[in-house]
């Protein structure tokens, strides 16, 4: 691989016409909703028109209730996210670096990775409570795993030259983990990051949805109990804007913190 | 030898992780932790009591929302791959729906559908978004020159699609039903967990309402079980079929 990737095209911006392709298409959902509900073919109670629907999610990001719904919501994300990031990304490296600790571990790691974390909530729910806790152990325990294999997939990727080199050079043990192993699993740690942050944010709504945690999800289920369709609504919309949000922030940093790594100095996402 | 050794080497943490639990449960007695006997007594009692139906009815479920995103997300991908128009005009919408997370948008189907197996069906469908968007990427970044050999053989467009474009979006393509199966396994379980009276989900969480732990941990060991053969067959078909039409195997990671 050269030492140095000079991107031969530079991004090019979006056309004006493929971003007004994209608003058309918008609208014309937003139309189409608006219309299905005014026409009568469904009830008012089932479909509000987009516009009541629009209007209570702005009413939603106006008012201090849905403020802390969502201030809660986030935060179960990323306490989740953290914990399991200081939990298992170390592991991960560890059994990256291991290929005995791998054999061993490998079996029972794909066996626990492959079970649907949600099966798990009633256990949480006994273990924990309804509160905090058990919304972000959840999100810990949904993500964790997927971590933990990327954080072991990046460890095990250091170039084994890095390695001789390494001990060549007669580094010290903490100073060949910082300089081989951090900066050859960081892509993978950092792709772990980015792929979970929507999981975590889903977890923690559907999470609050059964177990009531104040969040997001318990504010979507009281307005539904309450029959508060257009509500209900507006909030599903602020879901979607703040996952949006999510998203294209966690790309945003992916791509800012490793703008240094060769694979991303090309130009694209990795 | 090595064989032995292969075995062992999967079996001895399961093993140790097992003997582990009987013996913390039997020499302390915790009510939330059940003894591995007490839980596979709660499994023999529910084999004779519903054990098939609840699965049945969770598989049932899980393969109908999982077919309809799977045929859903493919062919409306393949639309969408190939125009670039439509690509443009949709691509942002999609997006945003991708976003949503699944279970927020459960609220939403209640309220079209109402409770019932079309509800939970609707649901676990929702995990259709990494496919669709897997199967543009896929007809999108396929070598411009194959359409050209399309052209050249005079092949139709239908025999264009199935012989050219399927095959070569299809590493996207499975990766992205692997995807959607994991997201529609959750799915599922949610949507039996808040609103449904029977399947899996509805057993677990009936069985921790009404305190009967050993029964909680016989479903979560049961359903375990289901989602780890499950994401196994996904995986053994999705190589097959990589073999079959001579694509490289797995990149995992």
């Amino acid at each position: 691989m050269p030492r140095l990737t000079i991107p031969m095209t530079a991004p090019r911006p979006r056309p004006l016409s493929r971003i007004g392709a994209g608003l058309l298409g918008v609208t014309a959902v937003c139309a189409g909703w608006q219309w299905l509900s005014e026409s009568g073919w469904l009830p008012k109670e089932s479909l509000p028109s987009f516009l009541d629907a629009f209007r209570a999610a702005v009413g939603e990001l106006s008012s201090a209730a849905s403020y802390s719904s969502i201030a809660e919501t986030l935060a179960h994300s990323f306490l989740g996210l953290l914990l399991a990031m200081v939990i298992a990304t170390p592991l991960g490296l560890l059994i990256g670096l291991s290929s005995r600790l791998d054999r061993y571990t490998r079996s029972t790691i794909d066996f626990l990775r492959s079970v649907p974390s949600i099966i798990l909530l009633p256990l949480f729910i006994l273990i924990a409570g309804t509160g905090l806790k058990v919304t972000v152990f959840m999100v810990t325990y949904s993500v964790g795993w997927t971590m933990l294999v990327y954080a072991a997939s990046g460890a095990a990727s250091a170039d084994p030259l890095m390695h001789d080199t390494a001990r060549a050079l007669r580094l010290s043990r903490p100073r060949t983990f910082w300089s081989v192993l951090v900066p050859s699993a960081a892509t993978f740690i950092a792709t772990s990051v980015r792929v979970t942050i929507p999981i975590a944010f889903a977890v923690s709504v559907g999470c609050e949805m059964i177990a009531g945690t104040p969040g997001l999800g318990s504010a979507l289920v009281q307005s539904l109990i309450a029959g508060a369709a257009t509500r209900t609504y507006g909030l599903i919309i602020v879901c979607g804007f703040i996952g949006l949000i999510l998203n294209g922030g966690a790309m945003y940093v992916e791509r800012r913190l490793l703008s240094w790594h060769p694979q991303y100095r090309a130009g694209g996402a990795a | 030898m090595t064989y032995v050794r292969r075995v062992l080497e999967r079996c001895a943490v399961p093993a140790l992780l097992v003997g582990f639990w009987s013996w913390m449960t039997t020499t302390n007695d915790n009510l939330y932790f059940p003894s591995p006997a007490r839980i596979w007594g709660s499994i023999a009692n529910w084999a004779t009591a519903g054990l098939d139906h609840d699965v049945l009815a969770s598989l049932a479920t899980l393969m109908g929302g999982y077919l309809v995103a799977v045929i859903g997300g493919v062919g409306v991908g393949l639309i969408i791959g190939r125009s670039r128009w439509l690509s443009w005009i949709l691509l942002p919408t999609i997006s945003f729906l991708r976003t949503l997370p699944g279970p927020a948008m459960l609220p939403f189907y209640l309220l079209i559908l109402g409770i019932g197996a079309p509800l939970k069906v609707a649901v676990v469908a929702g995990s259709i978004w990494s496919i669709l968007l897997n199967t543009v990427d896929g007809v999108q970044g396929q070598e411009p020159r194959w359409k050209d050999v399309a052209l050249c053989m005079g092949l139709s467009r239908w025999a264009h699609i199935r012989k050219i474009v399927v095959p070569g979006a299809a590493p996207q393509i499975l990766a992205g039903m692997r995807d959607a199966l994991a997201v529609s396994i959750v799915l599922i379980v949610f949507s039996e967990m808040y609103a449904s009276t029977d399947g899996i989900g509805h057993f677990v969480l009936y069985s921790q309402r009404t305190f009967d732990f050993p029964r909680m941990w016989a479903g979560i060991l049961i359903f375990g079980i289901m989602g780890y053969v499950l994401s196994l067959a996904s995986y053994r078909i999705e190589s097959q079929v990589m073999k079959k039409w001579g694509l490289s195997g797995h990149e995992d990671a």
